[in-house]
């Protein structure tokens, strides 16, 4: 599909920090709101996430906790831990100023050479 | 006691690891269902919704290892199912196996028997200055046998 952008290695995590920091979510809300936050424009592959997710809480990033969902099924819900928004605060940090990086190295003119 | 206190924390180990992987199956089915409810809602019908959900979710079984490899380090499993792996291709291929375990036992029969000549002959030669000059003896056969010390006759042969 055009219009998507390919996820790159590493900004999975990063985009399941942000996810969560919005309010507890389960995997599939995860997606969801990875979704509606990109605009549809990152996609990600729905098995995938679970790995990334236990990695993230076996590094104390997230905290998981049954529950009940919306739709009244039980589900286990992601949260921030302490660790977990500082490792966001920092890796949005990185990631901005990454990107203010690539902009300006891309938009160069000749003559500014 | 050490050993058994060894066992129980083996055996809760697997305990807790069927625990963790039954608690990662609900949670992946709890997804399927998640997204069925979505579909449904967007007018399939129950059954059609639940199939398209689990295609979409794709190689359940790839995530699934690679989720519990995420989760923690599993030695002993992924020990038995190498292993397990193994017996299920050798016995997949009979020729090949029979071809290999030849291989091996000449292989390693040769090389014990040529390491055994070369370890008596070169590498531990007697411990003693001259050792060619060392011989055997045995005394007496027959009637002769034990009739004379032992120290004498050894003192004869010296003299001979």
């Amino acid at each position: 599909m055009s219009g998507q952008a390919q996820l790159l290695p590493g900004t999975l995590d990063l985009l399941i920090l942000k996810a969560v920091s919005l309010g507890p979510l389960h995997g599939y809300g995860i997606l969801l709101r990875i979704g509606q936050i990109s605009d549809r424009a990152l996609l990600i592959e729905q098995g995938a996430l679970y790995p990334a997710l236990f990695r993230l809480v076996r590094q104390g990033l997230l905290k998981a906790t049954w529950g009940t969902s919306d739709n009244n099924r039980r589900a286990k819900f992601y949260e921030l831990t302490a660790l977990g928004r500082k490792r966001l605060q920092e890796e949005t940090d990185g990631w901005n100023r990454l990107a203010t990086a690539i902009a300006s190295a891309l938009s160069a003119r000749s003559e500014e050479v | 006691m050490k050993l058994t206190a060894y066992l129980r924390s083996v055996a809760a180990k697997f305990f807790h690891r069927s625990q963790t992987r039954d608690e990662m199956e609900e949670e992946l089915r709890s997804h399927i269902q998640h997204r069925a409810d979505d579909l449904e809602r967007s007018g399939l019908r129950r059954a059609e919704a639940e199939r398209r959900a689990r295609i979409e979710f794709g190689g359940h079984e790839r995530f699934k290892e690679e989720s519990q490899e995420a989760m923690g380090g599993n030695g002993i499993e992924t020990f038995v199912q190498d292993v397990r792996f193994t017996l299920r291709v050798l016995r997949k291929s009979p020729g090949f196996t029979v071809a290999a375990v030849v291989t091996l036992a000449l292989g390693i029969g040769a090389n014990a028997v040529v390491f055994g000549v070369l370890n008596a002959l070169i590498l531990r030669p007697l411990n003693v200055p001259q050792a060619e000059s060392l011989w055997g003896t045995s005394y007496g056969n027959g009637a002769d046998k034990h009739r004379l010390p032992i120290l004498s006759q050894l003192l004869r042969f010296a003299r001979s």
